[in-house]
């Protein structure tokens, strides 16, 4: 929770809590439990994909051959790697290293601005192939199953889409720390947002896994 | 700094699973290879779940929460596919209904 | 509300804190959150009843005379929109539960007051723009925004209403997060799972619904918007898509949030019973693990709202069984409502005149479920208004005389003041019998063939249907009267004290109103819930 940091000495928690320890495992459990949401916001979406894979096998696992692998998969590592490098940067700020902390985040950010540009290339190759169904765009698809395949492709968007979106949030947010951590108020305090911080942006790349591995790595022999 | 090391192997680890489905993908796709696949999915995301997100150490009922919310998005999935294997979608049947 | 009157009585109470604007408008106190909610709550509440109004005023007669089909359409969508997603869902966990948790358990507030109150914006700016949306282009859809009328077919504003919807998926998450925290982590000293009143236990388990459950409809409607907006097909059949799976992912929402909307009402009802019954409550666990497996069960049952959509027949059978399910919990709940009266000593004041009329309501709503949940019988009488009956027992009959009976019981903690009793009685058994003759005679129209959402029928039916018109006359009396004496009683009615009712709960060990962090010294609990018979007889002598 952001507010006014305090700056007296000794750290207080928020005056409906009763001690430090309280508002800490308050805090992290109200971060859980929103992850919990976000997870079932993804899974709906999940549930959708699993179901249309199941009922069309082969058009699916053909139309996932016209993603490019290995723009895929430097995403996925660029992506765990900035999780790293964030919860480096929440075991920096533990150990009030203040230059460490900022440099760590803003390698973070800076590859979470990168994955987003990769994201942002794929999505314009895509569509320089016909392969981008939006708006009323016509969908150009040379295999078999065109219908479907579509199907699939909107499903691409929406996942990737929605992904992209939470990556931007993830981004703002990080942004916010960096402020935070520019002034360097009430250490225990910036403890717990880092923690909450890393919490969101570790969960988003969980998402990304299953996104990469359900519509890139579920494909057919190209 | 204490811990570092952790979250660094966590890494590595990672990498190494990822580059093992991408492999499987690429050479040997098909039903045991998408099983294997998902496999590498979910040891992945319970690397970073618990080196990077902390639930190594986080209290129990944190690990319950997080395994409730696994067993709903079962629940989720489970009875909508009980419907779905049942029945054929997408059939013409279906599209000149609409048509 | 008389500041200057009030505040001349000495103690400072969270309703003297202060009469600027922003010391409404922004105070993370939830006492006054609470209040916020219950004037936004109140205000789609009449708005929805006048939908519901003029729908019945159209059914009076066979043809469609009064407003046009198109109308007819749009009336029942704004009346079902704006019932279940801006009055029922938030009605007893944002008003009453905003209000009572912390109180209850003794802590100062909620867990997260700024997001209580972000949550509040997020609720009334998202249901104004969903009103604005849905009045002014006429949305047409029903309530339940089905696939492909809602994506290929309309032509209104499905769009805005359904962003707004989302929006407001938001305030539930927040409020469902907000209230766990606060009942892991802000109990007071000694007050232990077993030991947390009823209503708590209902409000948690409330919350475990809206957090797993809200977002699966955000994911719905998000996929509905691509679709309609973008031409992202997810559900168009055209492409091999299913508009079943929208209902899958709807009512593995929409299911459950009905839930959400009757469980706080067990909660209001479980205190009101064992306090006018002078007893602790029979079978306290039980009633706190049947409200629990309700939760739980309700989460399996969702294809029962699809049996005749084209589900395979062997997930109806499935849905089907899970929902008799249901049922057991439920029951366990009324016959220790029951057993709570059984040789109580009997206060009949007009909350409990509320809270009888829950349980009987909500029983004859329940027993048309598991009608409803048997695959051969709901072929008949799917989409008639035999449905609309039963849902209407259950989320009329029994949660807004669940909310009204709470609203009444909790009112002079609320606001330090008492309502005129005479006028309450007779408020609350204009309900009861309007509501009755309200929807009573919707089952035998539903079973005699009545489809819903027509607006025209044969001749036949206009019996049942007339009276069906006139109880709604009657409704209405029950539900603004009470909005006469209570804002009546705010300036003149006369001062509560501390414990009006002699009621167990940490709630009631507190100023009427409470001073604004609720207690003037921490708490602590040292025996079980609902102590009657210490309460009553302080020297332990036998009844």
């Amino acid at each position: 929770m952001t507010t006014i940091p305090s700056t007296t000495p000794k750290a207080k928690p928020d005056e409906q809590f009763d001690d430090l320890t309280q508002q800490r495992h308050a805090d992290l459990m109200g971060m859980w439990l929103f992850l919990a949401t976000e997870l079932m916001l993804f899974g709906g979406v999940f549930t959708g994909f699993v179901v249309y894979r199941y009922a069309y096998p082969e058009a699916f696992a053909e139309a996932a051959t016209h993603l490019d692998l290995v723009l895929g998969m430097l995403n996925t590592g660029l992506l765990v790697t900035s999780s790293l490098f964030m919860a480096l940067s929440e075991r920096a700020v533990g150990a009030d290293r203040k230059r460490l902390t900022l440099l760590f985040l803003l390698i973070t950010i800076g590859m979470g601005a990168v994955f987003l540009g990769i994201k942002g290339y794929e999505w314009h190759h895509e569509y320089s192939q016909g392969l981008m169904p939006i708006l009323g765009l016509e969908f150009v698809y040379s295999g078999q199953h065109a219908d479907r395949a579509q199907l699939f492709f909107n499903f691409y968007y929406a996942m990737t889409g929605l992904h992209a979106m939470h990556m931007g949030v993830g981004m703002i947010w990080l942004m916010v720390m960096v402020v935070f951590t520019l002034r360097w108020r009430d250490p225990p305090r910036l403890r717990r947002q880092f923690q909450i911080s890393g919490l969101y942006w570790a969960f988003v790349d969980v998402m990304w896994i299953f996104i990469f591995t359900l519509l890139y790595l579920l494909r057919a022999s190209s | 700094m204490k811990d570092v090391k952790a979250p660094i192997l966590a890494w590595l680890a990672y990498l190494v699973v990822l580059g093992a489905s991408i492999t499987v993908t690429r050479w040997a796709p098909g039903t045991l290879g998408h099983v294997f696949n998902l496999l590498c999915a979910l040891v992945m995301a319970s690397l970073v779940m618990v080196f990077f997100m902390g639930l190594r150490s986080a209290d129990n009922l944190l690990r319950v929460f997080a395994l409730a919310t696994l067993m709903w998005l079962a629940i989720m999935l489970g009875l909508t596919m009980m419907d779905y294997v049942y029945r054929e979608i997408g059939s013409s049947a279906m599209l000149s209904a609409i048509a | 509300m008389s500041d200057d009157a009030a505040s001349s009585r000495a103690p400072e109470s969270y309703l003297t804190h202060g009469w600027r604007w922003r010391d409404w408008l922004l105070t993370t106190d939830h006492k006054r959150v609470a209040w916020l909610y219950t004037v936004s709550i109140t205000g789609f509440f009449f708005l929805g009843g006048i939908a519901a109004l003029l729908i019945r005023l159209e059914l009076m007669t066979p043809q469609g005379d009064l407003v046009s089909a198109d109308i007819y359409n749009q009336l029942f969508t704004i009346h079902g929109v704006v019932m279940v997603w801006f009055f029922l869902i938030p009605s007893i966990p944002n008003t009453l539960g905003n209000f009572l948790l912390p109180l209850m358990i003794g802590a100062k507030d909620l867990a997260f007051p700024r997001l209580n109150l972000l949550s509040w914006y997020i609720y009334t700016l998202g249901g104004i723009f969903t009103m604005a949306a849905v009045i002014t282009s006429g949305v047409d859809t029903g309530w339940t925004f089905y696939t492909p009328l809602s994506t290929q077919f309309t032509d209104t504003a499905v769009i805005a209403a359904i962003a707004g919807v989302f929006v407001v998926g938001f305030s539930s998450i927040l409020t469902g997060i907000n209230f766990i925290v606060t009942t892991h982590k802000m109990r007071a000293p000694g007050l232990t799972w077993f030991r947390l009143p009823l209503f708590v236990w209902a409000n948690y388990a409330t919350s475990l619904v809206m957090v797993l459950a809200t977002p699966v409809l955000s994911a719905t409607l998000l996929l509905l918007i691509m679709e309609r907006l973008l031409g992202i097909g997810i559900f168009d059949p055209r492409l091999g898509g299913d508009p079943i799976l929208f209902q899958h992912l709807f009512w593995f929402y929409s299911h459950p949030a009905v839930y959400i909307m009757i469980l706080p009402g067990m909660g209001v009802v479980s205190e009101l019973i064992t306090c006018f019954s002078r007893k602790t409550v029979f079978g306290y666990h039980g009633m706190a693990l049947s409200i629990l497996a309700i939760s739980v069960f309700g989460f399996l049952v969702w294809g029962h709202h699809m049996f005749v959509a084209g589900q395979s027949l062997y997930a109806g059978i499935m849905f089907s069984l899970f929902s008799f399910l249901v049922a057991l919990p439920s029951a366990i709940k009324t016959f220790n409502w029951t057993a709570t009266l059984y040789k109580g000593r009997l206060i009949f004041a007009s909350p409990m005149i509320y809270a009888l009329s829950f349980i009987g309501l909500f029983t004859i709503g329940g027993f048309t479920g598991i009608f409803l949940a048997s695959l051969a019988v709901d072929i008949h009488v799917h989409d008639t208004y035999f449905v609309v009956a039963h849902f209407h027992y259950i989320m009329v009959g029994s949660m807004v005389t669940a909310y009204l009976g709470g609203l009444h019981f909790w009112w002079p903690k609320m606001t330090g003041r008492l309502y005129p009793e005479v006028w309450a009685k007779v408020a609350s058994l204009a309900l009861f019998i309007g509501f009755n003759l309200t929807f009573f005679p919707q089952y035998l129209l539903g079973y005699a063939g009545m489809p819903r959402r027509y607006q025209t029928y044969p001749e036949d039916f206009q019996i049942l249907h007339a009276m069906s018109s006139l109880g709604a006359g009657v409704l209405a009396i029950g539900y603004l009267l009470p909005l006469g004496y209570l804002l009546w009683s705010l300036r003149w009615g006369a001062r509560a004290p501390a414990d009006p009712w002699r009621a167990a709960g940490l709630e009631w060990r507190t100023g009427s109103p409470p001073p604004p962090h609720n207690f003037l010294k921490p708490q602590t609990v040292s025996g079980p819930p609902y102590d009657y018979d210490t309460l009553d007889n302080p020297q332990g002598e036998a009844r």
